[in-house]
């Protein structure tokens, strides 16, 4: 019989030795698996770019039945496959029913034929019986396409261009609200043309009826349609500049909104390189919004708005935006005025000034089961111009038409909580002077490890001459 | 109380070694190329954001000057006192093998500390210029503090193994490579155990810090890696009675 080579007491200590460290194990295992499940995140960029917004998150925790996002990224790109999938890592933490896989086109060309996938950083959501495909993989797609999975009907936005409207369809710079049509489109909105209402009314497959930039008067009747509309719980989209049509104003006093003849002038705070008539907004009604919204808008040519006495019962009119403290709009101006523009006390009128309200019209259509059917909604803003093409992507612009279209489509998981843009200290790009750039070099590459080494010689010599090694 | 005077002991036996300079200086000269090279490299080509534009290059290359570096300070810490037959001493003092393996592992990370400080200087000064949010940098500095914390608690307890330097700071690196390496995989394996080996990859675990974000899962696999290794290092130290070995 072979020796043993320990003794018994080494046996056992060893023994002993193997439970506590496969012990030490599973506590270690405990506390990361624990950590897994209740995870907490912080983001420390200014733009909170690494963690997914409100928005997405809400939509995200709303999936109950089983999705599966097939990412298809390139495994030579190591660091954009690991962004992507923190972020999808990201969506199937917020709900257990969301998984997801990252392949390589190349590797799994079986896969990429099934899905008629033909480049790298796309892929498809499956979820049921449906596939929705995904152009980019970021946050804002991959939240659309699980909006597009979940159940919720068809949202048309109906944009009525009869009386010289800004149109949906059209691509020019100064006119065009091809860009906002785009935007819609990107947040599932169907986008729809209406040259003027059918004798019936307001289409029902329209969710909101959409007049910017009226220049003409309504046809006959219409008025009364669209009122009837909006006491029937629907929603109207009103972008009114100053050349707005009297009969207009007539449809939106029904609602208890003045449009006041004028035109806002704002000096101060006056977007960057354009005249005082291009003022910039950054007040906004937080309740409606409800998170405030980060950045001003810019609006162009804007005249302010007013709630008035209620005229009409069952109108409730709030405000959603206004100018600046400084700004102050100059009354009984039909054409903006050449030049500067002086405030005239005894006749102008001082910010900060409504540009954008919303009127709740109590719904008097017959409700179901007792229970008060949604209201109507209006919402008025002194310029059509800000969602324009040329002025959608300046500052809070596109925000502000969106979260606007969310509230009044009662898409509330849209409102607001969209991804906020890079802010000062973030953005490339960074220019240095070659001094700059020669003094960063010196003080990172050569002065700190000259430093060190010298320091490192002198205690060696002084150690020396002590006697010491 | 105890710890602190090991602790002591082992930062006077650093500072007053030419190699511990060398070793600062070479670390400071890398993590200041790096820097300068990838803020040019930022600067000319432009278009990112800071966080995954300068912050997350600078600091993925600076956990390489960590990897490359950390082992050569921890393989001292007892494989050369075994080797000079000093360890005897130290056993005849009345501390525990907990305050030992404690004040030897605070040393190592003080000095790590030390050298990781003048590397602020880099960003201190690129601040003069361009004035940047703090918060991805400081992020980005926990990590590379938990990250060499993780590497150092690895270090030590090979060091407790056997009485070589060298083969100490082999096996470290060999050991921290391996959770470097363990991704690499992706391909061949199955999807449910590469985001299993994502799971246990130091450098996977830095990649949220160096542009800005602090997991707490993160910071708990740190935590846990570094006192399991420490927790091996005790039951290693533990073990010398009854192996027959010093």
């Amino acid at each position: 019989m072979a020796r043993m080579p320990w003794s018994s007491h080494a046996a056992r200590q060893a023994a002993l030795l193997a439970v506590q460290v496969v012990l030490a194990l599973a506590l270690g295992g405990i506390a990361i698996v624990l950590s897994e499940r209740h995870n907490r995140r912080y983001d420390l960029t200014p733009t909170q770019s690494f963690v997914l917004s409100d928005q997405s998150l809400k939509i995200a925790r709303k999936v109950t039945e089983r999705v599966k996002i097939y990412a298809f990224c390139s495994s030579q790109e190591a660091g954009q496959r690991r962004q992507v999938e923190d972020l999808l890592e990201q969506f199937s933490a917020a709900s257990p029913a969301i998984d997801f896989g990252l392949y390589d086109l190349d590797r799994s060309p079986g896969l990429a034929k099934k899905f008629t996938i033909a480049s790298y950083n796309t892929g498809v959501i499956e979820g049921g019986q449906r596939v929705v495909p995904l152009s980019s993989l970021d946050e804002i797609e991959i939240t659309n396409a699980l909006l597009k999975l979940s159940a919720r009907g068809p949202r048309t936005l109906c944009f009525l261009t009869g009386h010289g409207e800004h149109s949906p369809s059209e691509n020019s710079e100064r006119r065009g609200y091809s860009e906002v049509a785009k935007a819609l489109e990107r947040e599932n909105f169907g986008v729809r043309v209406i040259e003027r209402l059918p004798p019936e009314g307001v289409p029902a497959d329209c969710t909101v009826v959409i007049s910017a930039g009226p220049t003409r008067d309504l046809f006959p009747g219409e008025a009364d349609q669209l009122e009837a509309a909006a006491r029937r719980g629907g929603r109207l989209f009103f972008l009114v500049d100053p050349e707005a049509s009297a009969a207009v104003a007539a449809l939106l006093a029904r609602f208890n909104i003045k449009l006041n003849p004028d035109l806002i002038v704002d000096e101060r705070n006056r977007f960057f390189g354009a005249d005082s008539f291009m003022p910039r907004v950054p007040i906004f009604d937080e309740g409606t919004f409800r998170k405030n919204l980060e950045t001003a808008a810019v609006f162009s040519l804007a005249r302010s708005l007013e709630p008035v006495e209620e005229n009409r019962a069952g109108v409730v009119v709030s405000l959603l935006a206004l100018t600046s403290p400084e700004s102050w709009a100059r009354i009984d101006t039909q054409a903006p005025p050449e030049g500067n523009v002086r405030f005239r006390p005894t006749v102008d009128k001082n910010g900060p000034l409504p540009v954008a309200v919303m009127a709740n019209v109590t719904n008097t259509a017959e409700s179901d089961g007792g229970q008060s059917a949604a209201p109507g909604r209006v919402a008025v803003f002194g310029d059509s111009d800000f969602a324009g093409n040329l002025y959608l992507n300046l500052m809070g612009n596109k925000d502000l038409f969106m979260s606007t279209v969310a509230v009044l489509a009662e898409d509330e998981d849209l409102v607001a909580v969209r991804r906020k843009g890079l802010q000062h200290g973030s953005l490339s790009p960074i220019s240095l002077t070659a001094r700059q750039g020669r003094m960063i070099f010196w003080s990172a590459v050569v002065v700190q490890p000259a430093v060190l080494l010298l320091i490192g010689i002198v205690v060696t010599a002084r150690r020396r001459r002590r006697g010491g090694t | 109380m105890k710890a602190l005077v090991i602790c002591r002991r082992e930062l006077r036996s650093y500072f007053s070694s030419f190699i511990a300079y060398v070793l600062l200086a070479v670390f400071l000269l890398l993590s200041g190329y790096f820097f300068y090279s990838d803020l040019i490299f930022f600067v000319l080509f432009g278009g990112y954001v800071l966080p995954t534009g300068l912050w997350q290059y600078v600091f993925l290359d600076m956990r390489l000057c960590a990897l490359l570096v950390l082992p050569l300070v921890t393989m001292r810490l007892f494989a050369e006192e075994k080797k000079l037959g000093t360890i005897e001493l130290l056993w005849t003092y009345p501390v525990s093998d907990a305050a030992i393996v404690l004040g030897k592992f605070l040393a190592a990370w003080l000095f790590f500390l030390a050298m990781l400080l003048p590397t602020l200087l880099n960003p201190a000064v690129f601040y003069r210029f361009y004035q940047f949010d703090i918060g991805p940098l400081a992020a980005a500095y926990l990590g590379i503090v938990l990250l060499g914390t993780a590497f150092i608690a690895c270090g030590l307890f090979i060091s407790s193994l056997t009485e070589n330097q060298v083969v100490s700071a082999m096996v470290t690196y060999g050991i921290l490579v391996f959770f470097w390496f363990v991704t690499w995989n992706e391909e061949v394996a199955e999807q449910r155990i590469v985001r299993a080996l994502l799971r246990l990859s130091l450098f996977d675990r830095f990649f949220n810090f160096s542009r800005g974000v602090i997991d707490i899962r993160d910071v708990v696999f740190f935590a846990v890696f570094t006192a399991l290794f420490l927790f091996f290092t005790l039951q290693s130290l533990g073990s010398r009675a009854w192996r027959g070995v010093r």
